[in-house]
């Protein structure tokens, strides 16, 4: 018979050991905080990159021998659409021109108009351009310019050369008519989308809508695997040091390997449960943050993946954790342990593998067969709630919890009697099919 | 009280405990000695349940290890020979730990807790982890972790191996002083002196087997008066073994080319005598050592081996 008491007792001192270490403390508060700031890092260096393109305007070098631009003078943007008395009444009035339409405009390169390749090439090295490109006899026919610049890697000199290519464009297009002008800019400039569902009714289809409705999925089921690998991670780990610095030897001449499997069990699943409410309460404050994009996107907080995600994440955490345990009882060192248990570890993840399928298709025969799955249900069964929360019917969901409970039932009894036989198989490592007899014959 | 009938371990063809058989009573000290890999540690694994007898009885205080776990258990402290503690906690957390494990709680556990801390010397400092301890206070503190919930039956297995000579005399009070509370202890060495200092009674055991057993008394009486010889040459053992057995008094233990090993009487008077019949036995002779009666002068006698071989 087994002992609550001991249970508790065990349950109590895991929890303790775990939350108070320092590890624990960093992956539970340090993680989010790390991945804020790296996206905080992300956006400064995005804007950095982006000043480094924009800050000042670049003085880009043109030896035109086909005589297709007029570079008489220094060209600093283009406003070939607009008349000069409207361009200057613009630019008086403070208003950038480029709320006015689709106007190829820009202020960050300066074209200068060079005579010979010799004359460019003296400013290149006087670092008066930043490059400068030669504009080909047959440039009209063949398509193709020279561009020469100091070697390396140059942000600014690359905005340069696509400029070129836009000034050419508008130089062009000043063959066309006005009308045309702007299609050929961008044949497609806006594109309206909609959604016509089973009953036939059509209704917007927005980007941002839909890039919330996978990626917060998504994102649990990412969550919900990196919890279910750390907290039985925390189980093997303990196992490991206890089996190599010899503490189990004397735990077990006052605890039962059960109780002592119970109580592992018990008290890390409780970091781990604590752990993953730390970061799931993370994720909803940035959601109430950004609830306004929310909203606008029409995404409602997965409630109901919520829910069922605790209830899953418990049964797979006791069914895998059972089954790690009693595996990782066998190893007599950190690596040999980490082996053992590194099996189950990718087993939990193969379900990332078909992340896809269940996406496109969440209540497909794919998606329903790893729902029965014992090792691919809980995150199965997650994505799918958390891709169409309603979709999923209860009698779907009871079989898949039905099914999962029942294999954690058997984990939980095969998993303590491997623990029992692995804590007490001090030495030499028992062969296979000793291992199964005695697994067999425990009691 | 300790009760051990026919215990046997055997793995595969390999026998590491072979019929081994002893007893304490109450308050008494129980020494097992001999050398590494003799079967003093998986003795004690089969009598705290670590391991299945596959053969053989463990009784602890009437309790018997195998059918009877968790009321033999509740009688027992084991402090083994690896240090079991939890290098990152406190003293007094590593304590509560195995206090509560024991069924300890509430303000009887605190008490306790700082009783024995207290008692191995350590109270200053509880709360300090292990890994700031030097070798001797985690000895100690090993050692409390065996006691703290006082235990009727003490299994200790080489609880000094590896401390200074300092540690070492503290260890064994606190042994002497945990019996003389009436606890029951079975102490493992391989280290004579402190079985000859501190246990009632003990056993050899070597390959598994016991060899020899009873109080100290007893056991010296097993070698007789005599000293321990060892010549260290080069001999011929054919020539030196009929030499050496008309001398009085005295058992050639071992002969071989580079040494011999006898029990002698009186050896400084017979010295002369021995040397010189190794001698005219054609021996060459480099060193001489005579040591007083003694556990290893029997173990020696039992084995022909040194004990810490």
């Amino acid at each position: 018979m087994i002992r609550r008491r001991q249970i508790f007792t065990v349950a109590e001192f895991e929890f303790l050991s775990i939350v108070r270490t320092k590890g624990y403390v960093f992956s539970t508060l340090g993680l989010p905080a790390m991945l804020l700031l790296y996206g905080l890092f992300a956006g400064w260096l995005g804007e950095s990159l982006k000043s480094q393109i924009e800050g000042g305007a670049k003085v880009f070098g043109v030896v035109d021998r086909a005589g297709v631009v007029d570079l008489r003078q220094d060209q600093q943007g283009t406003l070939l659409d607009l008349p000069a008395e409207v361009r200057g009444a613009i630019e008086s009035s403070g208003v950038g021109v480029e709320a006015f339409g689709p106007v190829a405009y820009f202020t960050d390169t300066v074209f200068r108009g060079f005579d010979d390749l010799d004359e460019a090439k003296a400013a290149l090295l006087s670092e008066e351009v930043v490059a400068f490109a030669v504009v080909p006899d047959d440039f009209v026919a063949a398509g193709a310019i020279d561009v020469y610049s100091i070697d390396g890697f140059s942000l600014p000199r690359r905005t340069a050369r696509e400029n070129m290519a836009k000034m050419l464009q508008e130089q062009f297009l000043q063959q066309v008519p006005a009308e045309v002008r702007d299609r050929i800019r961008d044949p497609v400039s806006t594109t309206r989308e909609w959604v016509v569902d089973a009953a036939g009714v059509v209704s917007p289809d927005d980007v941002a809508a839909r890039i919330l409705r996978f990626g917060v999925p998504g994102a649990f089921i990412l969550v919900f695997l990196i919890s279910l690998l750390t907290t039985t991670g925390y189980l093997v780990q303990g196992t490991a040091t206890e089996k190599e610095n010899r503490v189990v030897e004397v735990l077990l001449s006052a605890t039962a390997p059960e109780e002592i499997l119970a109580g592992k069990l018990v008290g890390l699943g409780a970091a781990g449960l604590l752990q993953v409410l730390v970061w799931f309460s993370m994720v909803i404050a940035a959601a109430v943050l950004a609830a306004g994009v929310a909203m606008a996107a029409g995404v409602a907080l997965p409630v109901k993946a919520l829910v069922v995600g605790a209830v899953f994440f418990l049964a797979a955490y006791f069914f895998y954790g059972a089954i790690m345990l009693g595996c990782a009882s066998f190893g007599s060192s950190q690596l040999e342990v980490q082996k053992l248990a590194g099996f189950w570890t990718i087993l939990a993840a193969v379900p990332m593998m078909f992340l896809p399928v269940i996406m496109n298709a969440p209540h497909g025969t794919v998606a329903r067969v790893l729902s029965l799955v014992p090792f691919t249900a809980p995150l199965a069964v997650l994505g799918r709630v958390a891709l169409d929360p309603e979709g999923m019917a209860w009698w779907d969901l009871s079989l898949s919890l039905a099914a999962l409970t029942l294999s954690t039932w058997l984990a939980l009894r095969f998993g303590a009697r491997l623990f029992r036989i692995g804590l007490l198989a001090m030495g030499s490592r028992p062969k296979l099919r000793e291992i199964w007899r005695q697994a067999r014959l425990a009691k | 009280m300790i009760e051990v009938d026919g215990l046997r371990k055997q793995y595969g063809d390999l026998v590491a405990v072979d019929g081994v058989g002893f007893s304490a009573g109450e308050g008494k000290i129980f020494g097992l000695l001999g050398p590494n890999g003799a079967g003093k540690s998986t003795t004690i694994s089969c009598m705290s349940g670590l391991l299945t007898p596959t053969d053989g009885r463990v009784r602890i205080m009437g309790h018997d290890i195998v059918h009877e776990p968790r009321a033999a258990k509740q009688q027992l402290g084991v402090v083994p020979q690896e240090l079991a503690l939890y290098e990152d906690l406190s003293a007094r957390d590593n304590l509560t730990y195995w206090a509560a494990a024991y069924g300890l709680s509430g303000t009887g556990l605190r008490d306790r807790v700082d009783s024995v801390l207290e008692y191995v010397g350590l109270l200053d400092r509880a709360s300090d982890p292990p890994k700031a301890y030097s070798g001797g206070m985690k000895r100690r503190l090993n050692f409390a972790c065996g006691v703290v919930h006082e235990p009727k039956v003490l299994l200790l297995d080489e609880p000094t191996a590896g401390v200074d000579p300092q540690s070492r005399a503290r260890l064994l009070d606190l042994v002497r002083a945990q019996a003389a509370k009436g606890t029951s202890v079975l102490y493992t060495t391989h280290y004579m002196e402190e079985a000859q200092e501190l246990c009632d009674s003990l056993a050899i055991i070597d390959h598994g087997k016991l060899i020899a057993m009873g109080t100290l008394a007893e056991l010296r009486a097993m070698v007789g008066e005599r000293d321990l010889v060892r010549v260290v040459g080069h001999f011929d053992p054919e020539r030196i073994r009929p030499a050496l057995a008309e001398l009085p008094d005295s058992e050639v233990l071992t002969a071989d080319q580079d040494s011999v090993m006898l029990a002698v009487k009186g050896a400084a008077l017979q010295l002369p005598a021995v040397l010189q019949a190794l001698a005219a036995a054609g021996g060459h002779l480099r060193e001489t050592t005579f040591t007083e009666p003694s556990l290893e002068t029997l173990f020696m006698k039992l084995t022909g081996r040194e004990l810490r071989e």
